[in-house]
């Protein structure tokens, strides 16, 4: 396709050639070219007040949805693309709002960064950690929110960066000892490249999940402070460290981590300890099974090898993401950068979101 | 490119006393009697995060972060945005 591509401009005039190649890159890159415009539409707005309209709102879609567009290539969940929505204009004469419906104040080019960081807030709240509330603590959640946020405008917008520190991060971090060392926790799981295709994926999922008969949420925030823990200690875990939990197994997220990194097993070529493992936590009726380890090649030939044995087992499940990060962990007292590799399995036949006690006890109770 | 959309509604700082007319909050702005919903300071433009029209009442938030964590605890729960 692309050769015809190639071909078909080279025979058209130059000047058409030019607009189907910016229409071309238009077409495959929407988000991309919404913060583009949006960049032109600030500096036409210091002559023709209108365009800040469209300047505001193409650099918030641009960057959010490009991050969307970025997250969804890291995990399975699909999230929505943001839209800005104008209550009211100078042009039109109709004035729209809903009962229940957040309407967020812009400001105008002299505090344009706070718009960004505003709708970023927003976002991370009402897409990433919807009806997280439920079921982790105000400082889980709000910790977890400070943290997403500034990792989406480093990625995005990281000239917005110091104002989000100075208006948001750094006023609400410094002063409560709890968030400051929950944020130290992400900033460890971030370093293997965790942070978003394990931890908020599960959050996010757990969010979507109703515990009927009693209240869990005390359970539901241990499991999640057990949740960091376990990868905290994959992410500190010494090169020939065997004392290291290797299975993470979430009740109530219905999903289970296995750590596949033993240099001795490895060697020994023992796939079957890891296979029966691994269906063990299948057969309980997990949602999601990650297996994570070093993205040596002889470790990641090894993880594919049990992977494959699994994907014999339970014909049903999938394998629907492999990840390779970029990752540091200790040798000898000393961080060294090293790959991390993770793989997804999906068991479709264990979505399920509504919960009753005795449904969660059987699942539970499997080997 | 059929993604679901999630609309975040907003208004721009100059159109503010427009849709605040339309709510019937205008005179109150004007007047500072408006508060915000959290932690009760004078809302105004330069300090104005968002609205939240609930129950029946027109709510304010204010630009504090605390106020802006309080708002999102208190969304959890309500219809989707």
């Amino acid at each position: 396709m692309w050769t015809f591509l190639l071909a078909l401009l080279l025979a058209l005039p130059i000047g058409v050639a030019v607009a189907v190649a910016i229409g071309i890159v238009i077409f495959l890159h929407p988000d991309h070219t919404k913060k583009w415009v949006a960049t032109i539409a600030w500096i036409v707005s210091v002559f023709y007040k209108k365009a800040e309209y469209l300047a505001i709102k193409w650099e918030i879609e641009g960057d959010l949805n490009v991050f969307v567009n970025r997250l969804e290539s890291n995990i399975i969940r699909e999230f929505p693309r943001v839209s800005i929505e104008w209550s009211a204009t100078e042009d039109s004469e109709n004035v729209v709002w809903e009962e229940n419906r957040v309407i967020l104040v812009m400001h105008d080019r002299k505090h344009k960064s706070k718009n960004v960081v505003h709708a970023a807030l927003l976002f991370t709240s009402k897409t990433l950690l919807q009806n997280t509330s439920f079921h982790i603590s105000k400082t889980q959640k709000r910790s977890m929110e400070l943290f997403a946020t500034l990792k989406i405008l480093e990625q995005e917008r990281s000239g917005v960066v110091p104002q989000f520190m100075a208006d948001y991060f750094a006023p609400q971090v410094q002063s409560d000892e709890a968030l400051k060392e929950l944020i130290r926790q992400y900033t460890v799981i971030e370093r293997i490249g965790a942070f978003f295709p394990i931890l908020i994926q599960e959050i996010h999922c757990l969010g979507n999940k109703v515990f009927l008969e009693e209240t869990k949420k005390e359970k539901t925030i241990a499991e999640v402070k057990g949740l960091v823990e376990f990868l905290i200690e994959f992410t500190e875990r010494e090169v020939g460290d065997t004392k290291t939990p290797t299975t993470f197994v979430g009740d109530f997220m219905r999903c289970a981590i296995r750590v596949v990194a033993s240099r001795a097993v490895r060697e020994r070529g023992d796939v079957e300890k890891h296979r029966d493992d691994i269906d063990g936590l299948l057969q309980r009726s997990l949602e999601n099974v990650y297996l994570i380890g070093s993205d040596q090649n002889m470790n990641r030939k090894f993880v594919d090898d049990v992977v494959s044995g699994v994907l014999q087992d339970f014909e049903r499940v999938q394998l629907r993401k492999t990840y390779r990060f970029r990752g540091k962990i200790k040798i000898g007292g000393a961080w060294r950068e090293v790959g991390t590799y993770l793989v997804h399995l999906h068991n479709p036949d264990a979505e399920d979101y509504l919960f009753t006690k005795d449904k969660l006890e059987k699942e539970n109770a499997r080997p | 490119m059929n993604e679901p959309v999630q609309n975040i509604d907003a208004v721009h700082e100059r159109d503010l006393e427009k849709l605040l007319a339309d709510m019937g909050k205008l005179e109150e702005f004007k007047q500072g009697r408006v508060l915000c919903k959290f932690c009760g300071d004078r809302i105004t433009t330069a300090n104005i995060y968002s609205i939240l029209p609930e129950s029946g009442s027109i709510n304010f938030i204010c630009q504090k972060p605390e106020c802006i964590a309080q708002l999102f605890e208190h969304m959890d729960g309500k219809r989707p945005q």
